[in-house]
C-alpha cells in the first residue's frame, strides 16, 4: 500500500482502477437483475426455471461490488493499521463474490456457443482477476496477522 | 442447458464457502479494530494526563536545573566580586602608599629648595651690604 501515499488524495480511489470500474459495472448489472427489471439472456436461458437464483445471482453481485468500492473508498482513507487491514479484508470478500458471480455469468455466456466466447473470455477474465486479486490480498493480509501475532 | 445448473452450483457453493470464510476473517479484522478504536478512545484522556505529567515533571526538573546552575554562578560571580575587591583595595592601598611616599620625597625636596633660597637671599642680603659699604665710605675705619 505504499504506492497510495504517491497519489493525491481525490485519486486514491482509483488506485486499483480495474477493481473500481468492474466494481461499477457489476452495480450497473446487478441492481436490474435483483430487482428483477433486466437480465442477462445467456443466464436467464442457462437457470431456465430457477428465478430465484437468478435473484441471488443478482444480489451477489451487488454486495460484492458495493463490497469492494466500500473497501477501496476505506483503503484511501487516512486511517489506523487495523482499520486498514480490516478495510482490505472486506475488499478480499466483495472480490471473491464478485469472482463468484462473474465466473457464473462467464459459464452461462461460453455455454451459449461460439459466439460467446470472446464475450465469455472477458468475463471470465474479468472473474481470474478479481479471484487472483483477493489471494494476492488475502496473502498479504494472512501474513500481516501472522507477523502481528508474533 | 440443464447440465449447466450443476456447474453453477458448484461454482457458487464454492464462492459462498470461501465468501463465509473471508467474511469470517473480515468480521475478526472489524472487530478488532472497533475493540482498539474503543479502547483508544478510553484510553485516549489517561495517556493525554500521562503525556501531560511527564512534560510538568520534566519542565520541573528543568527548572530545578537552572536554578541550581542559576545558583552555582551566583556563588562563583560572589567570590569573583570579593576577590575582585580585595584586588582593588590592595592595589589602592599601595597606591596611597607610594603616593605618600612621593608627597613625603616631594615636601623634602621643596624643604630643601625653601633652604637654598634663603641661603641664596642672605648672601645676596650681605652682598649688596658690603657694595653698599665699599661704595659710601671706602675703606672703613
Amino acid at each position: 500500500m505504499k504506492h497510495l501515499a504517491a497519489l493525491p488524495r481525490s485519486l486514491r480511489f482509483f488506485a486499483e482502477p480495474f477493481e473500481i470500474w468492474i466494481a461499477l459495472a457489476c452495480v450497473l448489472t446487478g441492481i436490474p437483475a435483483t430487482i428483477g427489471t433486466t437480465r442477462p439472456q445467456s443466464l436467464a436461458r442457462a437457470l431456465h426455471g430457477y428465478s430465484w437464483l437468478l435473484h441471488a445471482w443478482g444480489v451477489l453481485l451487488c454486495l460484492g461490488a458495493v463490497a469492494t468500492l466500500v473497501a477501496r473508498w476505506r483503503i484511501g482513507r487516512p486511517q489506523t493499521e487495523l482499520g486498514d487491514r480490516s478495510a482490505r479484508a472486506l475488499e478480499v470478500v466483495g472480490l471473491v463474490m464478485l469472482a463468484t458471480t462473474t465466473t457464473v455469468y462467464a459459464v452461462a455466456i461460453v455455454a451459449v456457443g461460439a459466439p460467446g466466447l470472446a464475450a465469455g473470455s472477458i468475463t471470465a477474465s474479468a472473474a481470474a482477476a478479481c479471484a487472483m486479486r483477493a489471494w494476492i490480498v488475502s496473502r498479504e493480509l494472512a501474513r500481516e496477522r501472522l507477523a502481528a501475532d508474533v | 442447458m440443464s447440465n449447466l445448473l450443476p456447474i453453477i452450483m458448484s461454482v457458487l457453493g464454492g464462492g459462498t464457502v470461501t465468501g463465509t470464510v473471508t467474511a469470517g476473517r473480515w468480521l475478526m479484522d472489524e472487530r478488532a479494530r472497533r475493540h482498539a478504536e474503543k479502547s483508544a478512545t478510553v484510553r485516549a484522556p489517561l495517556i493525554q494526563r500521562s503525556l501531560e505529567l511527564r512534560v510538568a515533571a520534566q519542565a520541573d526538573e528543568i527548572l530545578q536545573e537552572t536554578i541550581t546552575t542559576l545558583r552555582q554562578n551566583y556563588a562563583e560571580l560572589k567570590a569573583e566580586f570579593t576577590q575582585y575587591r580585595k584586588d582593588v583595595e590592595a592595589q589602592r592601598q599601595r597606591d596611597l602608599k607610594d603616593h605618600q611616599r612621593q608627597r613625603t620625597l616631594d615636601h623634602e625636596e621643596m624643604d630643601r629648595l625653601h633652604q637654598e633660597i634663603t641661603d641664596a637671599n642672605a648672601t645676596i642680603t650681605q652682598l649688596r651690604f658690603a657694595l653698599q659699604s665699599s661704595q659710601t665710605g671706602g675703606p672703613g675705619p
